[in-house]
């Protein structure tokens, strides 16, 4: 290719930039502040990816939202894409498609995948065919993150046979159905952070660069950390708001939250509920105000005889990653859970008789006194 | 006071503006092995620093391109044959070897590093031929520091 002389500077580059592409990832994360616990997902993940196979493997990485699929998924990115011969991370799937349609998101899709800076260069052609053609022979790490509909899959990695011997592709969702319908079984959850950890990313944020933890905010640390409940969105959130903030404004901050959740981690969070069709909303709805933690028969039971599908109903909101099931119980994580009352509260903000449902006492008792429930 | 639950202590957080800098002589190398070597770059992500304004140089190297030395985190110097006959890319190497760099490569691209060590043969010549004889004081050592470290040697691909 590079015909000058009988040396091969093509080779001499490649090492060249091979060298320096390592270096710069060896040194572009010695900076651990928003890496906590990323040791304990590598291990499952860098099993699960197992880089040496030679056959073309599909992977999901699913949780609920902030949770760190996204981190994780750039992490992984920037220590193996440079072991393939063609990469991409694909950031915001699901919005790129939403706002610009899916010929768009192809077309982004090529243009990082060739390098390639002139969107034009595909007007003419079936995105489809290209990818199905061109990438059969190389190895290639792929990275699409937020995906949340078949079809934005099925343009780009439809079938394992498009991709070379060895390739990688990693999705991000909030919903496992999404995966499975798909074909993809090898299923990473990303859990909530145990509370240690939770009080180290929390104090990384709120602190920064100090050693010691400052005299009268150890008691407080703790209650934001246990507002947060191990989500990494909302501790980074949080601590970020509370940083080099007085004693007095932490006290308030804390108390206000007990209230009225915090704008930043409920857009998250809502982005799912929005998701949902109206039956799933009602479900998620009641569940939020009445039955976190209780039996999944019993709630089972009382959904059908108020009149939803609670059955499908209860597999799709545990899907996509709203609520869980343990130990016979449908759990809901707090943050869900006051973003589920909150919803309802904003239905009818001074107007509770309005509300679909009531959850709080003090609302109830003052109905009940006035006599104006029917 | 309680200790807070991790230490992990970031480093002084220099923010880069580009990931190389490349250095060479643009009659020698720019549309050859300079320009692959960018593509390859590029390809790889990897934010190169390019001096395109070669032909416009006026006798000293800008701020402009002193700025992009040091805010780039590593640099590669592409030794060729006519490199040390441009008293501009010689001024760039003392520039590359004051800042420190985390990372130098040199690239003796079909130049002996022995030469560019001893500053023998024609590149010798090269180097002694520039009027000002401080500056070519400071130009040798230069090299011959770059001619130290390890780097890639294009005879032996």
């Amino acid at each position: 290719m590079y015909g000058i002389g009988r040396r091969d500077d093509s080779k001499l580059i490649k090492k060249i930039v091979k060298d320096i592409s390592d270096k710069l990832v060896s040194t572009s994360w010695d900076d651990s502040k928003g890496l906590i616990g990323m040791s304990s997902h590598m291990d499952f993940l860098q099993s699960m990816i197992s880089i040496v196979d030679k056959d073309v493997r599909m992977l999901g990485i699913w949780g609920m939202g902030g949770v760190g699929k996204t981190t994780i998924a750039k992490y992984l990115y920037n220590q193996l894409s440079g072991q393939f011969q063609v990469h991409c991370f694909m950031e915001n799937v699901k919005e790129v498609c939403n706002r610009y349609g899916v010929r768009r998101l192809q077309v982004e899709f090529l243009c990082r995948m060739f390098q390639e800076r002139d969107k034009e260069a595909w007007s003419s052609v079936s995105c489809c065919n290209i990818i199905k053609e061109r990438f059969r022979h190389k190895m290639v790490f792929i990275v699409l993150d937020d995906v949340d509909r078949s079809e934005q899959l099925n343009e780009l990695v439809k079938e394992t046979g498009w991709f070379g011997p060895g390739s990688r592709i990693i999705v991000t969702t909030r919903d496992r159905h999404l995966l499975l319908s798909h074909g993809i079984n090898l299923v990473y959850k990303v859990k909530c952070l145990p509370k240690k950890e939770a009080l180290q990313l929390f104090c990384n944020y709120a602190f920064r660069e100090e050693i010691i933890l400052p005299h009268g905010f150890e008691e407080l640390s703790v209650q934001a950390v246990n507002y947060a409940s191990g989500l990494p969105l909302a501790l980074r959130v949080l601590g970020s708001f509370l940083y080099r903030r007085s004693q007095i404004e932490w006290e308030s901050t804390l108390a206000r939250l007990k209230t009225y959740p915090h704008s930043d981690i409920m857009e998250v969070l809502r982005v799912s509920y929005d998701g949902l069709d109206e039956q799933e909303k009602a479900i998620f709805l009641y569940i939020s105000c009445f039955y976190n933690m209780k039996q999944v028969d019993y709630v089972r039971k009382l959904l059908d005889l108020c009149g939803y599908a609670a059955e499908i109903g209860i597999t799709i909101l545990t899907e996509k990653s709203l609520i869980v099931e343990s130990n016979g119980c449908v759990k809901i994580h707090d943050l869900l859970e006051q973003m589920g009352r909150e919803l309802v509260r904003q239905q009818a903000v001074n107007n509770p008789a309005q509300r679909l449902l009531l959850w709080d006492p003090e609302d109830i008792c003052h109905l009940l006194s006035e006599n104006s429930v029917s | 006071m309680a200790s807070l639950p991790s230490s992990s202590s970031s480093s002084s957080s220099t923010v880069w503006k580009t990931d190389v800098f490349v250095s060479f002589r643009g009659e020698d190398v720019r549309k050859t092995f300079v320009s692959h070597l960018f593509c390859e770059f590029d390809r790889m992500g990897i934010k190169a620093f390019r001096d395109d304004l070669d032909l416009q140089r006026g006798k000293s190297i800008s701020p402009e391109l002193i700025d992009a030395i040091k805010g780039s985190r590593f640099a590669i110097v592409v030794v060729s044959r006519n490199y040390a006959a441009s008293s501009w890319c010689l001024d760039e190497l003392l520039k590359i070897m004051e800042c420190n760099k985390d990372t130098i490569v040199p690239i003796f691209y079909e130049v002996d590093p022995s030469d560019v060590r001893r500053q023998r043969g024609s590149f010798g010549e090269d180097v002694e031929s520039h009027s000002d004889k401080e500056k070519v004081g400071k130009w040798k050592e230069a090299l011959k520091k770059l001619a130290a470290i390890s780097g890639e040697d294009s005879r032996n691909w």
